[in-house]
């Protein structure tokens, strides 16, 4: 009886709870996020490099290069205290940089996979090198920031980087269904989209994700206000509706041939994929690979992102798929128990 | 289980959720279809058409009253971005060439600050102390 009531007091004050923090919610300014101090190593139109400010009294020999999806902010990896990724990883003695972008002007609307595959990649990674005053560079690529990243090593055989770590890749895009569907060249003019907006507006790539799961914002909403009580729900919650909401437009060109080479034609997968007149053949990636999947994955589906391991030349590679989705895999306070953890304990003792 | 059973809630949570997972499950076949498509890409194709007439008779209508248009306004932009990454390119040939320079081994980090040892070892390969 006495649990009862007590259970029934609990209730009571978080619904005044909710109505008064509810208050503040709408009132209060967005969440900060991107916390972790960093310098700015090089800038190039919608290019980014960035290095974090060590904190351990000694690091690994090897420093990380971590390339972001070119859809998304690089936050996500530093979204806030206590579930920053890359917070995380200079806490373990990672010596870390962070390849992020910004929204691509009028002027940008012609880059292309040779772009960022043959220039700003290994721009980036001389940067690293020169910087660190190490030879030896790990890269790590987040979803398109992946694919970007295996383009990058499959057209370097004689360059490698010291360790490649993916995180959710897509490599067969046939197997990514809706959005196959979606961009079915029977009734999608890409050429029409392209050519008449420049660069592809962030409102149709959040359109895009959004559709994948449509009742998932109702029900996100719904949750938050049940949980308007707790401080720490409302503030992660905040941070991560900021972050999905803060989509990227896509360079024109960049978004035509993502369309026509990866979706269409399945160039990647297939082994056929041609950049700036060199073939991007997954078996000349010989570094050690580590390829990071998420079972309940609904943007890259397990079934689109596993062939990586198969394609690879790498004598040394592994793949984990560990509970999440596409974004918990990464941050969040369930990534702080998986993946994390399990990427340290791999990358450490490749990193001296 | 006796706590979900305490929690009054704990209903509402499970039909929440399996609401989502059933409007999602049912939205994705429904968007899953040539019609669907096929629908979509046609509104599409019709929203760039409109938003094409719009901007030609906006750059039209600011025409007569002398004003830049958006184009215009990028236009600069886009120059003024050619500049500074014009000043980027010189910023790393004088880093390059200050490297060169007798003393200097290699090219000086981005940013001065001093930087911890690279000594670091796996927890399991550190010696114990």
């Amino acid at each position: 009886m006495s649990a009862t009531a007590d259970r029934i007091q609990n209730e009571v004050e978080r619904a005044i709870q909710r109505s008064i923090k509810g208050l503040e919610y709408f009132s209060s300014p967005a969440p900060v996020v991107g916390h972790t101090p960093k310098d700015v190593v090089f800038e190039r139109g919608t290019l980014h490099l960035y290095h974090y400010r060590p904190v351990a009294d000694e690091i690994y020999r090897i420093p990380i290069l971590i390339v972001m999806a070119t859809s998304n902010r690089g936050y996500i990896l530093d979204l806030a205290p206590g579930q920053s990724f890359v917070e995380y990883m200079i806490g373990r003695g990672y010596d870390v940089y962070l390849i992020d972008w910004s929204p691509p002007t009028a002027a940008d609307s012609e880059l292309r996979f040779e772009d960022y595959t043959l220039r700003f990649i290994p721009e980036c990674v001389q940067r690293v090198r020169d910087d660190s005053g190490e030879s030896d560079v790990t890269v790590i690529g987040y979803c398109m920031g992946g694919v970007l990243s295996v383009m990058w090593a499959a057209l370097h055989p004689d360059d490698q980087p010291a360790n490649l770590v993916c995180f959710t890749t897509p490599i067969d895009f046939s197997r990514m269904e809706l959005f196959a569907k979606w961009s079915d060249r029977r009734y999608f003019d890409v050429d029409k989209l392209v050519d008449s907006t420049g660069n592809v507006p962030s409102e149709l790539i959040f359109t895009g994700f959004e559709m994948l799961r449509p009742a998932t914002r109702i029900a996100g909403q719904i949750t938050l206000w049940e949980n308007m009580w707790d401080e720490s729900f409302v503030r992660s919650f905040r941070a991560f509706e900021r972050w999905s909401t803060d989509t990227l437009p896509l360079a024109g060109q960049y978004f035509r041939e993502t369309i026509k080479e990866l979706i269409w034609e399945n160039r990647l997968h297939k082994n056929e994929l041609v950049i700036g007149g060199r073939r991007a053949d997954l078996r000349s990636i010989t570094a050690p690979l580590l390829h990071a999947m998420a079972e309940h994955d609904h943007i890259v589906p397990y079934a689109a992102a596993k062939p990586l391991i198969d394609h690879v030349g790498s004598a040394d590679k592994e793949e984990i798929v560990l509970k999440g989705g596409h974004v918990s895999l990464v941050a969040g306070p369930n990534a702080v128990k998986r993946l994390w953890p399990r990427l340290d304990a791999w990358l450490g003792v490749r990193s001296v | 289980m006796a706590d979900k059973d305490k929690d009054p809630l704990a209903s509402w949570r499970d039909l929440l959720s399996q609401w989502e997972q059933n409007v999602n499950a049912i939205a994705n076949r429904t968007m899953g279809s040539d019609e669907y498509s096929s629908s979509m890409n046609g509104a599409m194709g019709a929203t760039l058409k409109m938003q094409e007439t719009m901007r030609q008779f906006m750059a039209a209508y600011l025409a007569t009253a002398n004003l830049p248009s958006r184009t215009e306004v990028l236009g600069i932009a886009e120059r003024i971005g050619g500049v500074e990454a014009r000043l980027d390119r010189i910023a790393v040939l004088l880093e390059r060439i200050a490297a060169k320079e007798p003393g200097q081994a290699t090219a000086p980090p981005a940013v001065s600050r001093p930087r911890p040892p690279r000594t670091k070892s796996p927890p399991s390969t550190e010696p114990s102390a």
